[in-house]
């Protein structure tokens, strides 16, 4: 079905119809909120809810509000990135696409047909269980890190024009996440609901926080291994620093092995992160070690041939020196690992994305001449690209080399960025920064001295 | 230098790997609306006893073989494709400058070494117009497509492609990334093995 005819369907509903309220959810556990597709807020999810209905960790009493004024015609306000894009343009907005999906369409009938007070057993579910991490990168937070709760509440929020990390914040709007000692009853609620969701479940992918430190993580995959029949087709993904201790990794691998060669699930994804190489990439990523992230990359691919690895990388200002290196090593793994067998094709993608926040480590904040360093690592994407997209060949794809090419289009594009106060804000965070974790920001970063004094 | 060996032809088709990167890929101008011009610099490795192409402008067919008795020069308009026989200009062991200028409504000139060997007239002509024309070195057509092939042993010493700002694409084939030679004019117009 073309998205148009999917439009035309969802239209004839209302204008403002959108299966992915009840077939989409992301789950915040550890703050106990929810949201259906990334545009809407997360909203909180009431304790009394879940008490009474584990499902309400999707199908909450706020939501199904919005699902009413969908079904009666209506346009939530929450979901307006999608009506500014239909309004502003001739595009299909998120609206037609997240519809239009697989683990969608194929529910409209069943949805439109439904009472809005119903509960959904959503079909695409991301979870975060709970913030326990050990990383503490550059641009996360409290709400995703442990490490940073720690050092907020040791040192306070960072000094920049904002107060970046400000817990205070973070507590007044509700999304102060359980510690890891607490037993959290959203994660309780979970379980409950989880025999019952896992049978409709198309994807499924678990977030964190870090998840291979999660004992709901291994809880998540072991049930898979005892109940697959009852749902062979799932498509399961995980994120990971790939930087938790070794016999966490080795136990992940071993239960993926039975996974993948024992076709319980339809396949398996892993996500990671990394956005620079070395010491660079272990600044920005507190708690990385560079070459133990691509040795535990190099023995996943290899000890699971049918698994892909995908590096969702957020490019940031401090990206820019050694991106085109952190795409030599990519590319050195697509080719020692590309074998014909993969879903997805390629062993490892990366998937470069700019970063919006915090807007002082936005590459908006460089220099010209900075800038034009990201247009040689496209350039270098571009000759490592793949002749022809099939299990034959390895290479980088039209869509991997395309959105590092944004990165740089977006760097140089003008917009109400404000440079002068992000700029000031740069140098207060990088400051802090080294006070605090004992980093060497103007050692790691040669190329940015001169620009530190500058704008210092 | 870049040898090409039988069956193993290259192609200049820049904008194939990505669709809009480079923004301006440099084949979009290999079509009747545009002005062009191209040198291909090449040394043929064996006798031609059979047909051979040195290069081939796809998809509409523009091209030069060489066999045993001469050469043909094939040319697609948007109505018809035409063959020109020629006289055997090119030996083996011998380097050879073979450049092809088109003017749009007006001309097609063929040179070997800098002379002119045959121009077109395209007055009442249209030179085929295609979104995303390509040219295959060493072969007549993909070697997945299984027909006209007409391998060749090249040694292909440079190619330029000028159109109406200059300079598009400059391959000397002393550095390559990937099976694809670097554009030393830096706009990333590339040849790529097949």
């Amino acid at each position: 079905m073309s998205l148009q005819e999917v439009k035309n369907k969802l239209d004839g509903v209302g204008c403002g119809f959108c299966l992915a309220k009840w077939t989409q959810v992301t789950m915040h556990l550890g703050m106990g909120m929810t949201h259906s597709c990334h545009h809407p807020s997360p909203h909180k999810i009431p304790l009394k809810e879940v008490e009474r209905n584990p499902s309400a960790l999707h199908n909450t009493s706020y939501k199904k509000q919005k699902r009413r004024e969908m079904l009666e015609g209506g346009k939530p306000e929450e979901c307006n990135y999608c009506w500014k894009v239909e309004e502003s343009s001739n595009s299909f907005s998120d609206r037609v696409f997240k519809s239009s999906e697989p683990w969608s369409l194929d529910q409209f009938d069943k949805i439109k047909d439904s009472h809005w007070r119903e509960d959904f057993n959503p079909r695409y579910v991301e979870v975060s269980f709970s913030n326990t991490c050990n990383f503490k990168c550059a641009y996360c937070g409290p709400q995703y890190s442990s490490k940073w709760v720690e050092e907020i509440e040791k040192h306070g929020a960072y000094p920049t024009s904002y107060n970046f990390n400000d817990i205070s914040n973070i507590q007044a709007r509700g999304e102060m996440p359980y510690k890891h000692s607490e037993i959290n009853p959203y994660v309780e609620a979970f379980w409950k609901w989880w025999p019952d969701l896992y049978k409709d479940l198309h994807t499924f992918r678990i977030t964190g926080g870090e998840p291979l430190l999660s004992k709901d993580t291994f809880k998540v995959l072991e049930y898979i291994q005892d109940h697959h029949h009852k749902n062979p087709n799932l498509s399961l993904s995980i994120n990971s620093n790939l930087g938790v201790p070794d016999n966490l990794i080795d136990r992940f691998i071993e239960i993926a092995k039975d996974l993948c060669e024992n076709d319980k699930v339809r396949e398996l994804t892993i996500f990671t992160s990394v956005e620079a190489k070395g010491a660079q990439a272990e600044y920005t990523r507190y708690g990385l070690e560079y070459d133990r992230f691509w040795s535990n990359v190099d023995k996943i691919l290899t000890a699971l041939p049918k698994v892909t690895i995908n590096i969702m990388a957020t490019f940031n200002a401090l990206s820019v020196f050694s991106y085109d290196e952190l795409i030599d090593k990519t590319f050195e793994m697509k080719k020692k690992h590309a074998n014909g067998q993969r879903y997805w094709i390629s062993a490892l993608q990366l998937d470069t994305s700019y970063l919006r926040w915090p807007t002082h480590l936005s590459v908006k904040i460089l220099e010209p001449e900075h800038k034009t360093s990201i247009l040689k690592s496209a350039e270098k994407a571009l000759y490592y690209g793949i002749k022809e997209f099939t299990k034959d060949n390895y290479g980088f794809s039209n869509v991997e080399i395309q959105k590092i090419k944004r990165i740089y289009d977006y760097a140089i594009s003008e917009d109400n960025f404000d440079i002068e106060r992000n700029r000031k804000d740069f140098v207060i965070f990088v400051d802090e920064l080294d006070k605090r974790r004992g980093t060497n920001f103007l050692e790691t970063f040669p190329e940015l001295n001169e620009f530190y004094a500058k704008i210092k | 230098m870049l040898k090409l060996n039988k069956g193993e032809p290259w192609v200049f088709w820049p904008s194939s790997i990505c669709d809009t990167f480079p923004e301006n890929p440099g084949n979009k101008i290999l079509r009747g609306d545009c002005y062009f011009e191209f040198n291909i610099r090449f040394t043929l490795k064996e006798k031609p006893l059979e047909r051979k192409t040195i290069f081939a402008l796809l998809p509409k067919y523009t091209g030069l073989d060489i066999h045993s008795e001469g050469m043909v020069f094939a040319y697609t308009t948007e109505e018809e494709t035409y063959y020109i026989n020629l006289p055997s200009l090119i030996k083996e062991g011998e380097e050879v400058l073979l450049t092809v200028i088109h003017q749009p409504n007006r001309y097609l000139r063929i040179f070997i070494n800098r002379e002119l060997i045959e121009e077109i007239n395209l007055d009442n002509k249209v030179f085929g117009i295609d979104n995303s024309p390509h040219i295959i070195f060493g072969a007549g057509n993909f070697p997945k497509n299984n027909f006209n092939l007409n391998y060749v042993d090249l040694d292909l010493h440079e190619f330029i492609l000028i159109g109406i700002t200059g300079v598009i694409s400059h391959h000397t084939f002393e550095e390559f990334i990937f099976d694809k030679s670097v554009d030393i004019s830096g706009n990333l117009n590339f040849i790529h093995k097949l």
